[in-house]
């Protein structure tokens, strides 16, 4: 039986790791695995826990407040529930320092995925030119990935943006105001798509609208983001739990990976990783190895393994992610109504926006508000705290947010590399972005093609409230080591093969050529789900 | 100067319009000992407070005045936290959940009051506090030097 080291246990490090177990490869899988506190009262709405719970505010707002978002934190319209800050806790061993990027890493069992919004989008033949495969290559592996995880959502006009594939369930009950806003896109849909080239349908996304196993359809309890109790919304754990039911699994937490060893032929014999614990190094050996540790942190790996090794300072250029804006809006026919809290709190509506170069396809997602932490909402209002309120409550039913995705194109000058001190053992990973020239004139073009669109769907946006995020808060990193046809120096194959190691694979976002608009953690999944069947 | 106690009761009635449970009062006090007790008071900061604390009215006005003009001091601070708190508490959460009864046309002319007499508190705590806030810059920067 062949063996098989990975890195990290996120939606592509899971997925690879079902797929290489069920053909009977020795699996072990080194991880940090930070993990978080079981959902108190699965039965129970999220407005029923602040009744219901002993101490409401400590477990919506943290033991420490640490989720209040504070006055001058402008633009922010989310509160992060405490419950999921394990998500973004670090070893003290990773050390990062960042220029025009604002980088989010996670070393949490199930990785960023235990805090994903769900959002299930394969990508098209346009967006895959840059990849050495196309959809016809990746279909059975969303589908398969589609039949693992459970997605909901339909055919509508995103069809021509979202490929259908098979396993594709029914869709999520609608909330009200996204009921709304598609019925008057069927109205105006001639113009919007004409003019301005717009078109809307329903989120596909990774939530089961009817029971799956000991999954239940979503019960509307409006708690996505506080950390779905009846397992309704998939999260990488979930599959991480199938794993384990493997005798041929070795799961190994509480391990934070350094780097590898190699020899002269640039054959890797083991994986070093430092026991949290007692901070001890341990070797892994195996055959093959894997790295699924998200880009950044697999790029870390793999650069300190050539410092280590041949004090070669490398730097990766190509870095992408996408820009995202977000679009508060109000619908001005829902002022004054009421909302029900117990409903689906994601995004039910996607919006898509075509442009002269297909790959230029802006994708966004619309979440109507329902529940959530509103303190943020209504500082950011433009009028005293108490006006605030009063304003809030009358128009929270007709309140959303479009939150659009650009795509990013590798370009020399974002990279990664690594900043060693002289004399000490660690090192730190330093990531430079800087955005491409032009990305202003995008931004303004689309913000005016998003202002008009929600116009015609009878909406507002409130001046001086969209927020233009920072590189990196979209969290979907990608590039530094591509797919290349030729074999570069610090590059892969089609199957996500090292061309300097040939025992190594990358199946995270670290291998993708081009970073299109569209959510990639789906096409992460199915494509470490092809390097699984395809290269072993 | 008020207790905390009788301070998170004034802004808690000044947001909602009611006094706070036991729970929120408890709170408010934890968070202080948590979040709010770091926080850097400049002499302006603390004289706001002082004049946000002395009566309702005064509560109105220091909260649209820091609503456009001093977003971190300490009062606007206090009474985010207290929101947060009470979005967070029953029944006090209810008050962000449902809407005024008020026919369509009704309710857009109570809100468009709201914003007009928001406008007027504004002016009146501009006339008031922009004076002393620029005595107290200058008085910060005269004692710098």
């Amino acid at each position: 039986m062949s063996s098989v080291v990975i890195v990290g246990s996120g939606a592509s490090g899971v997925h690879f790791a079902l797929s290489v177990l069920r053909k009977g490869y020795e699996v072990t899988m080194l991880d940090v695995g930070f993990r978080g506190p079981e959902q108190p009262n699965p039965a129970d709405s999220l407005n029923e826990l602040k009744t219901k719970l002993a101490d409401p505010v400590a477990y919506f707002l943290g033991h420490h407040y640490e989720s209040v978002v504070r006055p001058g934190s402008k633009g922010e319209y989310y509160g992060f529930p405490p419950t999921k800050s394990f998500v973004f806790s670090q070893p003290t061993s990773f050390e990062l320092e960042a220029s025009g990027f604002a980088p989010l890493v996670s070393f949490s069992e199930g990785g960023l995925a235990e805090v994903w919004t769900g959002g299930v989008y394969p990508l098209n033949d346009e967006e895959l030119t840059a990849f050495p495969f196309g959809y016809s290559d990746l279909e059975r592996y969303y589908s398969e990935v589609a039949e693992r995880i459970g997605i909901s959502g339909t055919k509508d006009d995103l069809v021509r943006a979202f490929p259908v594939h098979e396993n594709l369930g029914q869709p999520l009950r609608l909330d009200e105001l996204s009921q709304e806003l598609l019925g008057r896109y069927e109205k105006h849909k001639r113009s919007l798509n004409d003019e301005l080239r717009c078109y809307l349908g329903r989120s596909r996304v990774a939530t089961l609208e009817s029971d799956m196993g000991d999954r239940k359809g979503c019960t509307y309890l409006g708690r996505c983001l506080w950390g779905c109790p009846t397992g309704s919304l998939y999260t990488p754990s979930i599959t991480l739990n199938q794993c384990r039911t493997f005798s041929n699994f070795h799961y190994v937490p509480n391990m934070y990976v350094s780097h590898f060893e190699f020899n002269s032929e640039n054959h890797i014999v083991s994986m070093v990783a430092e026991s949290l614990a007692d901070n001890t190094f341990h070797e892994f050996k195996a055959k093959k190895f894997v790295l699924a540790a998200g880009t950044l942190s697999s790029s870390k790996i793999y650069l300190d393994s050539i410092w280590r090794s041949r004090h070669e300072a490398v730097q990766l250029q190509g870095l992408m992610d996408n820009r995202q804006i977000l679009i508060p809006f109000v619908s001005m026919s829902r002022i004054g109504k009421s909302y029900d809290p117990e409903n689906y709190q994601y995004h039910q509506v996607a919006l898509g926006i075509e442009s002269q170069d297909s790959q230029e396809y802006i994708h966004g997602q619309i979440t109507t508000l329902k529940t959530a932490l509103v303190h943020p909402i209504i500082q950011n209002l433009p009028v005293d705290l108490r006006t605030a309120i009063s304003l809030f409550k009358n128009v929270r039913a007709g309140l959303g947010v479009v939150n659009l995705n650009l795509h990013d194109r590798r370009r020399e000058g974002n990279f990664v590399a690594l900043s060693v001190t002289a004399g000490e053992e660690r090192s730190k990973l330093v990531v430079h972005y800087s955005p491409a020239a032009g990305e202003r004139r995008i931004i303004r073009t689309t913000l005016r093609t998003v202002k008009k669109l929600l116009w015609k769907l009878g909406c507002l946006v409130p001046p001086g409230m969209t927020h233009v995020r920072p590189m990196g808060a979209s969290v979907h990193y990608a590039g530094t080591i591509p797919m290349s046809a030729e074999p570069r120096p610090h590059t892969s194959s089609a199957y996500g093969q090292s061309h300097d190691f040939e025992n190594l694979f990358f199946v995270d976002g670290t291998t993708f050529p081009f970073l299109p608009a569209k959510n990639l953690t789906f096409t992460l999944m199915a494509n470490a789900v092809r390097v699984a069947d395809t290269a072993f | 100067m008020l207790s905390l106690e009788e301070e998170c009761e004034l802004f808690s009635y000044h947001l909602i319009g009611e006094k706070p449970t036991s729970y929120v009062l408890e709170k408010y006090a934890d968070a202080h000992k948590n979040i709010l007790g770091a926080v850097q008071v400049t002499s302006f900061d603390s004289l706001l407070l002082e004049i946000a604390t002395f009566h309702p009215v005064a509560t109105a006005a220091v909260d649209s005045y820091t609503a456009v003009f001093c977003n971190r001091a300490i009062f606007r601070q206090k009474i985010v936290v207290l929101l947060s708190i009470l979005e967070c508490s029953s029944p006090s959460y209810l008050h962000f959940e449902s809407p005024d009864p008020s026919s369509k046309a009704v309710l857009l002319i109570k809100m468009l009051a709201k914003i007009v007499f928001f406008g007027v508190r504004l002016l009146v705590s501009m006339v008031v506090l922009i004076p002393l806030q620029s005595m107290f810059k200058l008085r910060s920067i005269t004692k710098a030097r």
